[in-house]
């Protein structure tokens, strides 16, 4: 095929013609370089179609999926003679009949577009829209460090509180969690605990309320300072920000850190077993028990519950077996059957039970009558000389009307002589007992000093001695105290009774938190048919309820579930830290310590007891010859008062002997 | 054989950052702290500094990744350990928590981080659906290749049209001069079309190029003969410029979707690391 193509530009008015001859099978259209004929326009695709020789006929076939129009028809193949106008993308192509040697002739004009590609004219992907990434990336970086670094930060030069009242940012974006709700009043109030910046909460903080927190152990028997190892802080234990319940560290490990072994931390004082466990390891229990000496004082000894010799001697008697039979113990009008809360009642809280006493759970059975003839009266629970005192007024009393009524007329003793007047009479409940009447409420006053008859003397000797007799030493002192013989005018002896109190006061164990078990499940008292019987259970008795911190198909206990941290009987821990005008830390004894709670001098240098200078390690350095009296006054040696530059001085301060003058 | 950043280095950071979490999530089970748990205990300490520096690094790595060549490493392998390493950083922040939420801005920093790891799972979505459903949208063609193909057929359309009556060439040369692609962010999102058409004088929208269709097929049903074949011709044309419109929006959307989410997770990632300082900032100061 020999293909004539005629270039048609037009210039202005004129026609530029370039004539161009290919021979070769076919001829491509496009914009591409490698096209036979090239059209520059960056709409046309690279390859667009081609012209070829089919017969004698020129064919003009689109690429894939291309089309173009001829003689204003769309068109994909088609034969091209000539007349025909071909036009791609605006582009015409005119076939014109052949002239010289040419076999085709084609005249092409390329159109200048002067408009934009479809695409450019809009905005198709999201980077056109120049969305602001990098500046709002920025800005936002530094509004959120200007709002919650920055402007808080500036309360640390203007003060906290002017910038929580101002309506700006302040600290309080920085609460790291809820407080305690003990300390929930203190959430606006962050200094209050942080008191220096990027410097960890302190005791000092803590201690500024808390100064009455009492300590672990004896802090000057096992150490001149507080360091508990574990526990060193305020803050090993006590972690705040976590919630309105959870401010007070409950494992085990925290306390068997010590006590696992006490003498391998130096902790030692021989009253204490060691323990990891409660169920696995912790030793059996001893209870503290009242003991009196000859002299008649009390003093508490530690015992193992499980001991044999253990038995108190309260000098009470009191058989539980026989009280709590559960076919009842006669009372004065029935069979009762008694319970152990008629007697054992827990104050509120239940760690303790209140006293048990004569008057309230005795007296109702017991009553103490004194005359099988007078059975409704009674002497008053007492010191023994008051009641012979109002023995020997009843029988004198008993005497009189005998004298006055003549001979054998004791029944005119009877009450029924001296009427109480109904309003007096306290009110009696339906079913219940007459009110006893005391002997004191029959005595008539009688003028003092009269003397007596020596009839009537031996008379009332003679009946007092007998009811007396018969109180303490047969039917009703006796009953329930220990009495002993003495010399002097009352022959008899009640041996002072004290109930121990509190067996355990190692541990808190609360009555109401247990208040759905039986009492004889722990205390075994339907048992007991003695006073001394010690009732106090075992640890086998926890455990088969109780476990350690890890225990299965028990009840998870740690240490603190029984044991308190700070021990009520130790010194309190603020008050190492009561501070002076001057900043000083000084003791409860008014010493100057330091943060450690080690004793310093005013100068800060460590001292011991006595004042001598020391090292870390409570080596003495250097003695000081400094004493001081009773009142804190400078002393010599020979007891004198001296000033601070060793002048001897009187009461007043003033200068007595200078210095050296000796 | 392609492999995509999900399945890089047969999933190297896949299974480090499995490792990290299980390890995590074990560890705070098995740990007894003497406290609730939360950010200062020693586990809490620890998941915190890591979770930090993981921010900090991913951050890095969310730029690094941009740097085609320099460098250490394939931007498949940044983009793998930023998608991975990123997902694992939910799990060891989420505990280093302790679970303890309050309005502060600690918690602040927390939702600020898990926005941005959720805008990420976005980006992962859309980074692993829409390039492959945008290839088979437009066949192995370019966005403008297809452009030039409208272009083409609007070029024929106007030849097409230059013997038919005035109204028609109103319709089909108004509906080419008033055909609206692309646009704002919203245009773009949600493919809308405000292109318009002149018909009987009025200007009216020409969403889908439908009214001019109407309008052309209405005439070619009444058109008979010689002019039936033309007009026939012009609708044919015409409705294959409005299927190739309709690809366009589509690619145009799906491209926007993939990419709409860096315009958030961007400016959120520096919005976290300044939160990020500010924690940091605030757990020390009142310490």
């Amino acid at each position: 095929m020999k293909l004539t193509v005629r270039y048609v530009q037009a210039k202005g008015a004129t026609r530029e013609v370039n004539e161009v001859v290919f021979n070769g099978d076919r001829a491509t259209i496009g914009r591409g370089t490698d096209q036979t004929i090239q059209i520059p326009d960056r709409r046309v695709p690279l390859a667009h179609s081609t012209l070829l020789v089919r017969g004698e006929k020129l064919e003009l076939k689109a690429g894939n999926g291309q089309s173009f129009t001829i003689n204003d028809q769309t068109g994909r193949r088609e034969e091209l003679n000539p007349g025909d106008v071909v036009d791609i993308l605006g582009h015409e192509f005119r076939v014109l009949p052949t002239e010289g040697d040419s076999e085709y002739l084609i005249e092409v004009e390329i159109k200048v577009s002067t408009v934009d590609p479809l695409r450019d004219r809009f905005k198709t992907r999201l980077w056109q829209l120049n969305f602001p990434v990098r500046s709002i990336s920025w800005v936002m970086f530094w509004l959120i460090v200007s709002v919650s670094i920055l402007i808080p930060s500036f309360g640390f030069l203007a003060g906290m509180d002017f910038m929580r009242a101002a309506p700006v940012p302040d600290d309080r974006q920085w609460l790291a969690g809820k407080l305690h709700d003990s300390h929930a009043f203190l959430s606006n109030n962050c200094e209050s605990c942080h008191a220096i910046p990027f410097v960890p909460a302190r005791d000092e903080e803590c201690l500024n309320c808390h100064l009455s927190v009492r300590h672990h152990f004896d802090t000057k028997t096992l150490g001149v300072h507080r360091d508990y190892k574990v526990a060193s802080e305020c803050q090993d234990c006590h972690r705040e920000h976590n919630g309105a319940q959870a401010m007070v560290r409950s494992d085990q490990a925290l306390c068997v850190g010590c006590h696992s072994s006490l003498t391998n931390v130096g902790l030692d004082t021989g009253k204490l077993r060691n323990t990891t466990d409660f169920l696995e390891d912790h030793p059996s229990f001893m209870v503290s028990m009242l003991e009196m000496l000859p002299d008649e004082t009390w003093q508490t000894k530690r015992m193992e519950v499980w001991d044999d010799d253990l038995f108190e001697v309260s000098n009470l008697k009191f058989p539980h077996d026989i009280h709590m039979s559960e076919d009842g113990i006669d009372g004065v009008d029935s069979v009762v059957v008694m319970e152990c809360t008629n007697c054992h009642v827990s104050e509120k809280g239940g760690l303790k039970m209140r006293p048990v006493t004569m008057e309230k759970h005795c007296a109702s059975c017991h009553q103490l009558t004194f005359d099988a003839e007078t059975p409704d009266r009674v002497v008053p629970h007492g010191a023994p000389a008051e009641l012979l005192r109002q023995l020997e007024g009843y029988y004198a009393y008993q005497f009189l009307q005998q004298q006055n009524s003549g001979t054998g007329a004791q029944r005119q003793t009877e009450p029924q002589n001296v009427e109480i007047l109904s309003e007096q009479r306290e009110a009696r409940r339906p079913g219940k007992r007459r009110n006893r009447q005391m002997i004191t409420d029959l005595i008539p006053a009688q003028p003092s000093g009269e003397p007596l008859t020596l009839n009537a003397r031996a008379f009332v000797d003679q009946r007092v001695k007998e009811a007396a007799t018969n109180l303490f030493e047969r039917q009703t002192c006796t009953i329930c105290h220990e009495i002993s013989p003495q010399e002097g005018e009352i022959p008899w002896k009640i041996l002072p009774v004290k109930i121990t109190e509190d067996w355990f006061p190692m541990a808190e164990f609360s009555h109401d938190s247990h208040v759905n078990m039986g009492c004889v499940g722990c205390h075994e008292a339907n048992y007991s048919a003695e006073a001394g019987d010690v009732l106090m259970p075992d640890i086998g008795t926890c455990r088969s309820c109780h476990g350690g911190e890890h225990a299965e198909e028990r009840l998870q206990s740690t240490c603190i579930a029984c044991h308190k941290f700070h021990v009520d009987t130790q010194d309190p821990m603020g008050a190492l830290l009561l501070i002076d005008e001057d900043g000083n830390l000084i003791d409860t004894e008014g010493n100057y310590v330091d943060e450690l709670g080690n004793l310093i001098d005013d100068e800060g240098n460590l001292i011991d007891d006595a004042g001598n200078l020391i090292d870390e390690e409570g080596n003495l350095i250097e003695e000081e010859d400094i004493w001081i009296d009773e009142e804190g006054n400078l002393i010599d040696e020979a007891g004198n008062l001296i000033d601070d530059d060793g002048n001897l001085i009187d009461e007043m301060g003033n200068i007595l002997e200078p210095a050296g003058s000796q | 054989m392609h492999t995509s950043f999900l399945t890089h280095a047969k999933g190297l950071y896949f299974w480090l950052a499995v490792l990290l979490m299980v390890s995590s999530i074990v560890i705070y089970a098995i740990d007894e702290p003497t406290e609730a748990p939360n950010g200062g205990t020693w586990l809490g300490y620890a998941l915190g500094t890591i979770g930090a520096l993981l921010i900090v690094w991913l951050a890095y790595l969310g730029r690094r990744k941009r740097n085609f060549t320099r460098g250490w490493g394939t931007v498949r392998g940044w983009v793998s350990a930023h998608v991975y390493l990123g997902s694992a950083l939910l799990v060891i922040a989420t505990l280093h928590t302790g679970f303890q939420f309050d309005w502060n801005v600690h918690t602040f920093a927390f939702v600020l981080m898990c926005l941005v790891i959720f805008s990420g799972f976005f980006g992962i979505f859309a980074y692993r659906t829409y390039p492959s459903a945008r290839n088979e949208l437009k066949k192995s063609q370019t966005l403008d290749d297809i452009f030039l193909k409208v272009e083409e057929l609007d070029s024929q359309l106007v030849r097409l049209t230059a013997n038919s009556d005035s109204e028609t060439k109103m319709v089909v040369s108004s509906a080419i001069e008033r055909t609206v692609i692309g646009g704002g962010y919203r245009d773009q999102l949600f493919s809308r079309d405000h292109s318009s058409v002149v018909v009987g004088g009025e200007v009216v929208s020409n969403k889908g190029q439908q009214r001019a269709l109407d309008f052309l097929v209405e005439k070619l049903s009444r058109a008979e003969g010689e002019e039936n074949q033309s007009v026939g011709e012009i609708v044919r044309t015409f409705n294959v410029r409005k299927r190739l419109l309709e690809i366009i929006r589509e690619d145009i959307r799906m491209h926007a979707t993939v990419q709409v989410w860096l315009l958030f997770h961007i400016p959120v990632t520096f919005a976290l690391i300044a939160a990020l300082i500010a924690h940091i900032f605030a757990v020390f100061v009142y310490h």
